[in-house]
């Protein structure tokens, strides 16, 4: 893993939606569904994001693609030594980024437009970044179609014809189609029945080996991102509470929710009794955020001081090589259990 | 790497032959839908037959509608026999005449079958000269009697028109005005749910208080309210474009929503999302993305709208307020039958209503066969 070549570089990003009511439609609110977070990805690895629903992990998927655009922050993309500013891009400069960085999504079936033919559907990006021609489209999607495991011999096909596994691999393709440095990969396999992730997902990690592609990967458990992710950062609520490498965050968490988390993960073993750390309440509304650490009405730890003070984002890391970022006040002090304690 | 590709159709348990099936575009898939939803095609024959009539009008009625027959005022329906009353078999059907007498008490004529006249019927027979389309000039008719007989399939006015002919002719304006004021009301729902549902926001909400309440007000008196509204020296032609106006100005409300609805749940679909990453522009959205989705749906609706426009037609003209004579149209016709005193002596008087009920069944069969087959991917996938 080389350190320091990132390939994408996100700074106190922050995302909030207005929220309006009443017949004049007046601003009532605002949810902050990101709200100030920073990381970065490096060229070739893949940093897995991780929190329950509406944590604002989508959210952050699509700002980062300028689906939506942010509320405050900074978006840059590393291209070959350029440093692109994606917040301000606009017109043929973001259709220039969209070439490097695209998107896989979650539903395999809202995602396909059903009345396009598998060619048109990863022939798009093609047509419509490239310009390329009828006939290198079609050469193009057929060699695609054979990367991610499908027929090439389908590409006449509607999607309504392909298994939601499958679905998924056109998906793939699509993304694939303009030889991508970054993917941002939203819950690409929670769609899927537990036997096709594993399929696709080794699929991706074949994928970013041979054409050297950086992933974002979204998800809302840690078994899913645990094979596939360098690093993971774990959100909640809008924030960021852990962020480290993949084997540092399983055997040595620091926040009591990513303990939550890991409880939760399932295991092969036959005799396996889930002991799951039951989180008490429910996530808190990101329009009405409790004060202090958003955590703490769920946290078995919680104190005093955790009602009154918002805990920073720290570095607890032992050396500088291996950074391990924890948004808790007793990061050091409590003693939390790793995976192999469930 | 995975070698060997995953074959769609191992999976699926599918032979190969499928392939056509694989590779349907909606519009086949919705057709094959669309096949097996037996009512539904009938409701499209029968409707093919009613326009077929309405187009040819001229030559399917025996007479002009206009032409009065004097001696025949409020006959009764003619029944065609191929039986003599001797028990022989006549090819080709007859129809007795009538002799009528006066009742001196009341004034009205009493019609009696007169055996003795018997009536051939013809097809493809001269009678009365027409212009159709005001282009072709002929006499050539699909049925009819030789010179001198007579035929009143459903009997005959209070003015002695037959009653047949006239239901053909009205058939025309009362169905070209429904689909002339679909197609408005479409074209107006269209743009204002276009609006609605794609810009959102402020213009949303004033687009949709306004067609609420329009959809509150009691429709016949906002319908005669308007109709007042037309000039009363206006022509039939301008009268009629006017009832069109009008009918599409207050029809357009259900549309709008529909297709505001559509716009709103499709444009959160991540295919769009999808699309603008893969760099289309917004046109080409909206003409491979969002429109292809919609246009069944639209069909589908415009189709079931009909029926209403065709029951505002005739309640308008019903009551006096909509079109008026010379035109002909159902509604028209059924004005005739408001008098009780006619309605008990000459009952045939209401048989324009059946069609009006035929034509709205099938519409409805129709409309409901397309709804169905809008969306040919919810059963395919799932």
């Amino acid at each position: 893993m080389n350190v320091d070549n990132p390939v994408l570089e996100i700074r106190n990003l922050k995302k909030y939606f207005p929220r309006y009511s009443g017949i004049f439609r007046r601003k009532t609110g605002e949810v902050k569904a990101v709200d100030d977070i920073s990381f970065k990805i490096n060229s070739g690895e893949t940093l897995g994001l991780v929190g329950e629903s509406g944590c604002g992990k989508t959210t952050t998927g699509r700002t980062i693609m300028r689906d939506l655009d942010p509320t405050a922050g900074e978006i840059y993309f590393h291209d070959n030594g350029k440093v692109i500013d994606v917040v301000k891009l606009e017109g043929e400069k973001l259709r220039e980024y969209w070439k490097k960085a695209r998107m896989i999504f979650q539903d395999p079936y809202s995602s396909l437009n059903p009345r396009m033919t598998v060619l048109n559907i990863v022939g798009e990006p093609l047509k419509c970044l490239k310009s390329m021609s009828e006939k290198e489209i079609k050469n193009k999607v057929r060699n695609l179609l054979e990367t991610v495991g499908l027929d090439a011999r389908h590409a006449e096909r509607y999607p309504f014809s392909f298994s939601g596994g499958q679905r998924q691999r056109i998906g793939i393709a699509r993304a694939l189609a303009l030889d991508p440095e970054l993917i941002v990969c939203d819950e690409p396999v929670s769609a899927l029945d537990v036997s096709l992730q594993a399929q696709v997902i080794n699929l991706l990690e074949e994928l970013q080996e041979e054409f050297k592609l950086a992933y974002l990967f979204i998800a809302h458990d840690l078994g899913i991102v645990k094979h596939i992710s360098d690093r993971i950062a774990v959100m909640y609520v809008g924030k960021l509470v852990e962020v480290t490498d993949a084997e540092t965050l399983f055997n040595f968490p620091l926040h009591p929710y990513t303990e939550a988390l890991l409880s939760s993960v399932p295991r092969p073993e036959a005799d396996y009794e889930l002991n799951a750390i039951s989180l008490e309440g429910e996530v808190p509304d990101p329009l009405d955020r409790p004060p202090g650490c958003c955590f703490h009405p769920r946290c078995r730890y919680s104190q005093e001081i955790c009602i009154n003070q918002e805990p920073e984002l720290k570095n607890y890391g032992q050396n500088e090589k291996n950074p391990h970022f924890a948004a808790c006040h007793f990061a050091q002090e409590i003693n939390l259990r790793n995976i192999d304690d469930f | 790497m995975d070698q060997n590709p995953v074959q769609p159709a191992e999976v699926d348990g599918r032979a190969e032959e499928d392939e056509e099936f694989y590779m349907a575009s909606q519009w086949q898939l919705m057709w094959w839908k669309f096949k097996k939803h037996k009512i539904a095609v009938t409701a499209v024959l029968i409707l093919l037959l009613f326009f077929g009539v309405a187009i040819f009008a001229d030559f399917v009625a025996p007479y002009q509608p206009r032409s009065r027959h004097t001696g025949r005022v409020l006959a009764p329906p003619h029944s065609i026999n191929f039986l003599s009353e001797e028990g022989g078999f006549n090819l080709r059907p007859f129809v007795y005449g009538f002799d009528y007498s006066i009742d001196m008490q009341t004034g009205s004529r009493i019609y009696e079958v007169d055996q003795d006249n018997k009536i051939p019927i013809y097809f493809f027979v001269r009678g009365e000269e027409y212009e159709l389309w005001g282009v072709l000039s002929s006499d050539l008719h699909l049925f009819g009697t030789e010179e001198g007989g007579e035929i009143f399939l459903l009997g005959t006015d209070t003015m002695g028109r037959d009653l047949f002919s006239q239901i053909v002719f009205g058939a025309r304006i009362s169905l070209s005005i429904a689909l002339l004021g679909v197609v408005f009301s479409g074209l107006l729902g269209m743009i204002m749910g276009g609006i609605s549902g794609y810009f959102g926001g402020k213009i949303d909400n004033i687009i949709q208080r306004v067609s609420e309440i329009l959809r509150s007000f009691p429709t016949i008196p906002l319908w005669m309210a308007l109709s007042a509204a037309i000039p009363p020296q206006w022509t039939p032609v301008q009268e009629y474009l006017g009832i069109v106006l009008i009918l599409s100005l207050i029809g357009w409300t259900s549309l709008g929503r529909e297709v505001r609805g559509k716009i709103l749940s499709i444009k959160n679909e991540d295919f769009v999302t999808s699309a603008r990453l893969d760099g289309s522009s917004t046109p080409r959205i909206i003409r491979l993305h969002l429109l292809p989705s919609m246009v069944s749906h639209i069909i589908a609706s415009l189709t079931l709208a009909i029926p209403r426009m065709i029951i505002a037609e005739t309640s308008l003209s019903f009551i006096g307020v909509g079109l008026t004579r010379p035109a002909i149209s159902w509604g028209v016709l059924l004005e005739q039958s408001q008098q009780t005193r006619h309605l008990i002596s000459a009952p045939w008087l209401l048989t324009p209503g059946i069609f009006v009920v035929i034509v709205i069944l099938s519409f409805n069969f129709m409309g409901d066969g397309l709804r169905d087959a809008a969306d040919p991917y919810s059963s395919l996938t799932e």
